[in-house]
């Protein structure tokens, strides 16, 4: 088990610096950083200091170990367009867009997982029906779409519910139900179609024919199998989330590190797009790696390969 | 060659190896047509084709076309622009059959793209096993799950905007969708008697691949195909609602949500109409999608 740990802490180690390496590259061989700093007035030397002040006279791969050397201190650079160190906006962003994600984690989990178990449990009931729908609505409606009808609806039209930025409890519901519709769905899909086909299945027969209670057959010998392709889509769905709350932060005009991205990308804003980019995929790598160890840790058949 | 616990397989597989023929496609396409088809998803998939193909004949007005003098009609209002017009004029109707043009173009390019890279990996990496497999599907873990968004994003913003882009965008987030499916699938039939006889009569790897496993494995592309066309829908959708890649104007389903947003209160309609027309196609993708695996292949239910 430690050796397994060990060797996913390398993996991750290298795919970090792989994607840094390939953010770092693509952003400086696909265009002068110095043609957005300067004007066309500027005469050639102080373009050419500029340039050596930036470092950026130096070979590449120089500037990329410097770079290397900054950000593991915590400096991304400067931002151009904000006027100040890339890290200290991503210091201000990173958690709203980690609170947004939790509670639309949280919301999968508490919405998706019984839902699924009901429907299961009592087919072609009212809760099968409403999990059906659910299901289908939730993996065919895109995510803006969903936001902005809610917004429409429950802030603009009835007003029962802030619809922009960030703000007391009562903010997260809409961006975070948006966020978390498409999950769910699949949450409650997954649930579902495990949780029938334990139910289908031998020892449930015999749990039954023995005579146990029915609620400690469901809850005792049927959810325990059935929840472990479960909590591997929970864990899957974690970069879901990720993917998610660039769009739904966009909607909602939360300040968080996807619309950061998305602006840094149209500004090509390169210390704060370096910035996020990696900030983005290091949380997903880390995230993907203790879902592999957990795994590891329940399954031990997962700890061969 | 056959050990005890393949040959005992190959018992309880009940399906002929199949080889690359007329009678083969011809039974996939007989045991589709004998069930239950299900109408409503092939009608709206159909509509769909039939807009993208014939835009031009279908839609009454010019997409693009600018009338201030017909602005902000709601559906219903004027009966020769019956899903109403935008800030600028522009007819709804028209432009969501260009949209299914733009929609389709990029979904059906991208997803092709990524079924042959997909598949071909898949098969290599079924096939070859070993440190090839380990390393093609350590590459292919790492694809399928890094947030497609962001990488979308980094692929614009190093290749600049463009439809051109946005295929390679979603590509390149698909492939390894069809690369872990498809290996499964090769896992499946590279130990069964006909592929181990052609390979002791020393048929080359590739014409091993190219025409006894492949052939095997067509029933499961199919399938991963018409269940990923809703999501590549979906994700070509957010791509353009972000305003990666497509030019403002253009007609697009993404791109008309995003356009309506500003004018939610006074326009409805601009933002509902787009995205309910993206959720209905998505959601007749999907069920088709379902119905395919079920008929065909009942037994990736639990993988897919």
């Amino acid at each position: 088990m430690t050796r397994f740990i060990l060797i996913r802490l390398v993996q991750a180690f290298f795919t970090l610096l792989a994607l840094s390496a390939g953010v770092f590259f693509a952003v400086h061989l696909t265009g002068d950083v110095v043609s957005f700093l300067t004007s066309p007035q500027d005469t050639p030397q102080s373009v050419a200091l500029m340039r050596q002040s930036l470092g950026l006279d130096r070979p590449i791969y120089v500037q990329y170990w410097i770079f290397l050397q900054n950000v593991v201190q915590g400096d991304f650079g400067h931002s151009w367009t904000w006027g100040r160190p890339a890290s200290s906006l991503l210091l201000e962003r990173l958690p709203n867009t980690l609170k947004l994600a939790a509670s639309g984690f949280v919301l999968t989990l508490i919405l998706g997982i019984p839902l699924g178990i009901l429907s299961a449990v009592y087919r072609d009931s009212v809760f099968d029906r409403i999990a059906k729908f659910i299901s289908v609505l939730g993996m065919a409606a895109p995510q803006f779409w969903v936001g902005i009808m809610l917004l429409l609806f429950f802030g603009a039209y009835l007003g029962w519910l802030p619809t922009f930025g960030i703000g007391g409890p009562t903010h997260y519901i809409l961006p975070s139900f948006s966020l978390s519709l498409f999950l769910i769905a699949g949450m409650v899909r997954l649930t579902r179609s495990s949780m029938m086909e334990v139910l289908d299945s031998e020892y449930i027969k015999f749990a039954r024919v023995k005579g146990l209670h029915e609620r400690a057959v469901i809850w005792k010998h049927a959810l325990r199998n059935a929840i472990i392709p479960v909590l591997t889509f929970a864990g899957i769905s974690l970069g879901g989330l990720l993917n998610g709350s660039i769009v739904v932060e966009v909607v909602f005009a939360w300040p968080g590190l996807g619309r950061l991205m998305l602006t840094s990308v149209t500004q090509r804003d390169y210390a704060v797009l370096e910035a996020t980019v990696l900030t983005a995929g290091a949380m997903y790598i880390l995230m993907a790696m203790l879902v592999d160890i957990l795994y590891a840790y329940i399954d031990p058949r997962m700890r061969e390969e | 060659m056959a050990t005890f616990e393949e040959s005992g397989s190959e018992i309880v597989s009940d399906a002929e190896p199949k080889l690359l023929s007329i009678k083969n496609i011809a039974s996939t396409a007989g045991k589709i047509l004998r069930a239950r088809l299900p109408w409503a998803p092939i009608i709206i998939m159909a509509v769909v084709v039939i807009c993208a193909i014939f835009a031009p004949l279908l839609a009454p007005h010019d997409p693009t076309d600018i009338d201030i003098g017909v602005r902000k009609l709601a559906p219903g209002e004027n009966w020769s622009y019956p899903l109403g017009t935008d800030r600028l004029g522009r007819d709804m109707l028209s432009r969501l059959i260009y949209g299914a043009r733009t929609s389709a173009f990029i979904s059906l390019v991208a997803l092709g793209a990524g079924a042959v890279v997909g598949t071909t990996v898949g098969l290599v990496s079924g096939y070859a096993g070993k440190w090839t497999d380990t390393i093609l599907m350590r590459i292919t873990d790492a694809a399928m799950g890094f947030p497609t968004i962001l990488a979308a994003m980094i692929i614009v913003t190093i290749l600049g905007a463009g439809i051109a882009n946005i295929i390679l965008a979603i590509a390149v987030t698909v492939w390894a969708r069809f690369a872990r499916m498809i290996r499964g699938e090769v896992l499946q039939v590279r130990n069964r008697d006909f592929v181990l006889a052609a390979r002791i009569t020393g048929v080359s790897p590739v014409m091993i691949i190219w025409r006894h496993i492949f052939p095997n494995v067509i029933n499961t592309l199919l399938i991963i195909l018409t269940l990923l066309v809703g999501q590549t829908i979906l994700l070509e959708a957010s791509l353009s609602f972000l305003g990666l890649g497509l030019a403002p104007g253009a007609s697009a389903w993404g791109l008309m949500v995003a356009e309506g947003r500003d004018y939610l209160i006074s326009m409805w309609w601009l933002s509902l109409l787009p995205g309910l027309v993206i959720t209905m196609v998505v959601m007749a993708f999907n069920f088709f999608g379902d119905w395919l695996r079920d008929t065909l292949d009942p037994k990736l239910r639990r993988s897919i």
